[in-house]
């Protein structure tokens, strides 16, 4: 406690500049709490989202009165967020109570009212097309209680019992105690706070450990005359971590203010993909205590090692004793890191890439923790090396005078760019695990293919739907009928045949050849498998219904030798499509019993929103399937997307801190010598380039090899993942923009830390 | 500071004298060329400093002055013999010259032996006598040394001074230099006193 008092005494009473830095690391630190509490809350915030979607889901039966209330819910895709819309038909059992209304509403809607969220309020007003899958009239607003979250699309649609039809259920109440679809799996929340920890945490203890070294040869001369006097090595330790400590306390107090005050302004302007009212926001106990404690304890650790050099050697301290080379020990961990990831990197080159089973995920887990450790790690090492050999080569006094200067403080320089660097690795590894879930939710073909089951579906419903606009091609798969209640043991083949014309199949598969109008032909995919009993000569039933049929009868068709041979798109809702059938076969207003109408479109988002549009407006309770997307998937990445890109930016705003306090530091440190320099007859352009040189080579050193390797792990990552994209080559030129942007802004912050003005009081210490 | 009128010739050795605060050192910037006078004039070679243009004075600095601090300010990232040479490179000398010249300077000064040596490698004295090298070859006209001895010992100061001041004068370069250390006036070919702001000659050695 002694030492700490000293270590207060000491910066309060050590002049301005003290004053200064020792605010710099107070509002620096506010700033990476603040980014901490953000990350530790978003948690809360999903929990919270996830809270209300669960109060509100309607619990169900399937058994009841005719004039019991129903509910049938649809949640189609409205760009990448799902647009849920509730079917309520309250029912005309006048004996039985009517269930509570959902959270968010007063009451059931009648008949031709609708509810909708705030955001849907808007969407009508700027697209009126959306008005198709809402029939009646707005009768009102949801509130906040009813919605995950303010931006959410949703609706109550009250209407009647006829309308809802076969497919609703009983309403029983509202309320489940967890949601169907939380904003974020479980298990990706826990991976996210990992990689949002990540991303905050190591910037900030970068900042930190700079924050701790500021003047740290003024200080370390400070506090080794302090050894020198007889304080104990951990007494001098403590001594300097009490500056940090108490500017971390202060920094946290600031920065749970800050967060306070961010809260309030996000939780009204709101992020992409991510809304949230002020109080799902609000700090929790946990979070207040981890700031509270956590930080200053991280402080108290770095603080103490800090003042290491000077409890140890206070004699080498005060002569400024020749620094040493960087260790070469972690270039070990880049090394196997690097051998890892290039490994899996060759299993594709060969033709031959690995699978993520078995020990396989570890190890690239490992590998790409090894090369991101192993490449921070070695960078003062590898900045040692080529300054040492460009000071010695070059003939230029001014990059000569800046290597010599990254020779000598590898360690320094690498704290002034260490969290740049760490940054783009991380982006890169993002890109890839956004990539990964990208390909698994939405098709990246160049079409879209829609089903809707054709029984809830007129005849001229059928026509107006194929009529919207956008849709290239229309047509009708049917299942052929299999007798489930059968006791017969043999295996019984099922095929899909595609009623459409051959300009119909043009249009929605891929490539087609050998089609023939007027005529049953067999379809044969080569890239997909086949029911093998579905073979030439085999026939199979069609169940038939609706007005000039009797229900019960059947279509049979035999499926001849003359084969189509097509390529499908992936996916595609006529894949499986085992034989054409020309629509001629089936008789005016003759419906099979089991089929779907099947649309396809651009895959254009805002094409795939009009479509969905238009078939809403047409049939807005008929369940619809846009094939290969996953609606509560796409909208899982967008949550994790604007979480990513916020940790990102947290980590850029605490590295770009970090980066601005330690360049200003060292420039401050080396003023005596700069203005030396300057007396000396240097021009202040030379002075400028050698302190931006000296920035400069080393962040892009750093950048270059972040990019390079962070794409290496980062197709590490996709070939073991197993998608269709193992290199993300695409990504490369925007990284390297972002990666040139941060050298050019760099090297512009550096220039004007040294003036014009020469000013000889800075060599004169008496 | 005012009132204040001398004039150094080729190879003279000018000291001026003063307790701390005086004004002393803020008369040698002036001098140099660093601060300007509010009033009067500075001349080299005839020709006011006050009508240079912040180009011209640098290249003064660069090609016909010398400095020597108080405790040398060697660049700590440099070797002793590219500390010696800066003054030459930044004039646009090419490396391998430079850093011969440099080499000369240093023998001459007992130094070779320690050019491949960092500051933080060598002792006080040595680097004082870096410094004195590094102010002297380029040959300037004159040398401005701010307490050049300020932190030495007394037998390292003399030795120092002493080197110094014959080295310049073999060069024929004129040394002005401030100190509060009455004893080195005694090395002067002039000497001034600086009090309260207000120079006084003591008349020539």
């Amino acid at each position: 406690m002694r030492e700490f008092l000293l270590g207060l005494r000491l910066l309060f009473k050590a002049g301005r500049g003290n004053r200064i830095r020792f605010l710099l690391m107070a509002a620096g630190g506010s700033v990476g709490v603040c980014c901490l509490a953000l990350v530790l809350t978003v948690p809360s915030i999903l929990d919270a989202h996830d809270g209300r979607a669960a109060a509100r889901e309607p619990r169900t039966s399937s058994a009841g009165a005719s004039a019991a209330p129903l509910v049938l819910q649809r949640s189609d895709p409205y760009g990448a967020q799902p647009f849920t819309r509730v079917f309520v038909a309250r029912g005309t059992d006048n004996g039985r109570p009517t269930p509570q209304a959902p959270p968010g509403m007063r009451e059931l809607p009648r008949p031709g009212e609708v509810f909708v969220s705030p955001r849907v309020r808007d969407l009508l007003r700027e697209q009126p097309g959306i008005k198709g899958r809402l029939p009646g009239r707005v009768a009102g607003t949801i509130g906040a209680a009813g919605l995950a979250h303010p931006d959410e699309l949703f609706a109550y649609v009250g209407t009647t019992p006829d309308r809802i039809g076969d497919e609703g259920r009983v309403l029983e109440g509202f309320g489940y105690d967890y949601a169907p679809f939380p904003a974020v799996e479980p298990s990706t929340v826990t991976n996210l706070r990992f990689a949002l920890g990540t991303l905050v945490l190591l910037p900030l203890v970068i900042f930190l450990s700079v924050c701790a070294r500021l003047s740290a040869a003024g200080r370390a001369r400070r506090l080794a005359s302090l050894r020198l006097l007889g304080l104990s090595a951990k007494g001098t330790r403590r001594v300097n971590a009490a500056e940090t400590v108490t500017a971390a306390l202060i920094g946290a107090l600031l920065g749970l203010g800050e967060y306070w005050l961010l809260n309030q302004v996000m939780s009204r302007t709101g992020l992409p993909s991510l809304r949230w009212y002020p109080q799902d926001g609000a700090l929790t106990l946990t979070t207040t205590a981890v700031c509270l404690i956590g930080c200053p304890a991280l402080a108290w650790l770095t603080g103490r090692a800090g003042g290491r050099d000077a409890a140890a050697t206070p004699l080498a301290v005060r002569r400024t004793a020749v620094p040493k080379p960087p260790s070469k020990w972690g270039g070990l961990l880049l090394v196997t890191g690097l051998g890892i990831v290039s490994g899996y990197c060759a299993t594709d080159l060969a033709g031959r890439p690995a699978s993520n089973l078995g020990l396989n995920a570890p190890l690239v887990l490992a590998g790409v923790v090894l090369t991101g450790v192993g490449l921070v790690m070695t960078l003062p090492l590898i900045s040692y090396s080529v300054a040492r050999r460009v000071a010695r080569s070059t003939k230029s006094l001014t990059l000569g005078l800046a290597m010599r200067r990254n020779e000598v403080e590898p360690g320094s320089t690498m704290r002034v760019v260490t969290g740049l660097v760490t940054l783009v690795f991380a982006a890169s590894l993002a890109q890839g695990v956004l990539i990964q879930l990208e390909q698994v939710t939405r098709p990246s073909g160049p079409t879209q293919d829609y089903a809707l089951p054709l029984s809830g579906i007129s005849e001229r419903q059928r026509h107006e739907v194929a009529d919207v606009p956008g849709v290239r091609a229309a047509a009708m798969t049917m299942e052929s009928w299999v007798d489930l209640e059968s006791d017969s043991e043999a295996m019984v083949s099922q095929a899909t045949a595609l009623v459409a014309t051959c300009d119909q199949l043009e249009r929605l598969v891929r490539r087609s050849e050998g089609c023939v109008d007027g005529k049953v032909l067999r379809l044969t995919d080569p890239n997909s498998s086949q029911d093998p009993g579905v073979v030439p000569g085999a026939t199979f039933p069609y169940r038939m219904e609706g007005p000039g049929t009797a229900t019960g009868r059947q279509l049979d068709i035999t499926l001849p030798s003359e084969t189509i041979v097509f390529s499908a798109h992936n996916p595609s809702a006529v894949g499986s499509a085992a034989l054409l059938v020309p629509p001629s076969m089936l008789r005016d207003g003759a419906r099979p019993e089991s089929a779907r109408l099947v649309l396809t479109s651009g895959s254009d988002p805002d094409a795939v929103r009009s479509v969905l549009d238009g078939i809403g407006a047409v049939v807005p309770t008929v369940e619809i399937d846009p094939i290969g997307i996953n609606i509560q998937g796409l909208r899982q990445i967008s949550v994790i997307e604007t979480l990513l890109a916020l940790g990102m930016i947290m980590g850029l705003a605490i590295g770009a801190a970090a980066f601005v306090v330690s360049v200003t530091d060292r420039a401050v440190e080396r003023r005596p010598q700069v203005t030396a320099v300057t007396l000396l007859g240097a021009r202040a352009r030379t002075m400028r380039t050698v302190q931006c040189v000296q920035v400069v080579v080393p962040l892009g050193i750093g950048l270059a090899l972040a990019l390079v390797l962070g794409k290496l792990a980062e197709s590490c990552y996709l070939i073991t993942a197993g998608g269709d994209v193992q290199w993300d080559l695409a990504g490369v030129p925007v990284l390297g923009a972002a990666a040139a942007g941060v050298v050019a802004v760099a090297a512009l912050a550096t220039l004007p830390l040294v003036g014009r003005r020469i000013n000889p009081e800075l060599i004169r210490r008496d | 500071m005012r009132g204040a009128r001398l004039t150094v010739d080729r190879g003279e050795v000018a000291v001026i004298t003063g307790q701390s605060g005086s004004g002393k050192s803020s008369l040698l910037y002036c001098l140099a060329g660093v601060l300007p006078a509010e009033r009067g004039q500075v001349r080299f070679e005839g020709r006011p400093l006050g009508d240079l243009d912040d180009e011209e004075i640098s290249a003064l600095r660069r090609e016909r002055f010398g400095f020597v601090f108080q405790y040398g300010e060697l660049l700590p990232e440099l070797t002793v013999e590219e500390n010696t040479a800066l003054p030459l490179r930044l004039a646009g000398m090419r490396k391998k010259p430079a850093l011969t010249a440099a080499g000369e300077v240093l023998e001459r000064l007992g130094l070779g032996g320690l050019r491949e040596r960092r500051p933080s490698q060598v002792s006080g004295g040595q680097c004082q006598r870096v410094a004195v090298a590094r102010a002297l070859v380029h040959r300037p006209a004159v040398v401005f040394a701010d307490e050049p001895t300020g932190s030495l010992d007394s037998a390292n100061a003399d030795a120092v001074l002493k080197e110094f001041l014959e080295l310049a004068r073999s060069q024929g370069t004129a040394v002005v230099l401030v100190t509060h250390d009455p004893a080195v006036a005694a090395q002067a070919d002039t000497h001034y006193t600086m009090s309260d702001g207000r120079l006084s000659a003591e008349g020539a050695q």
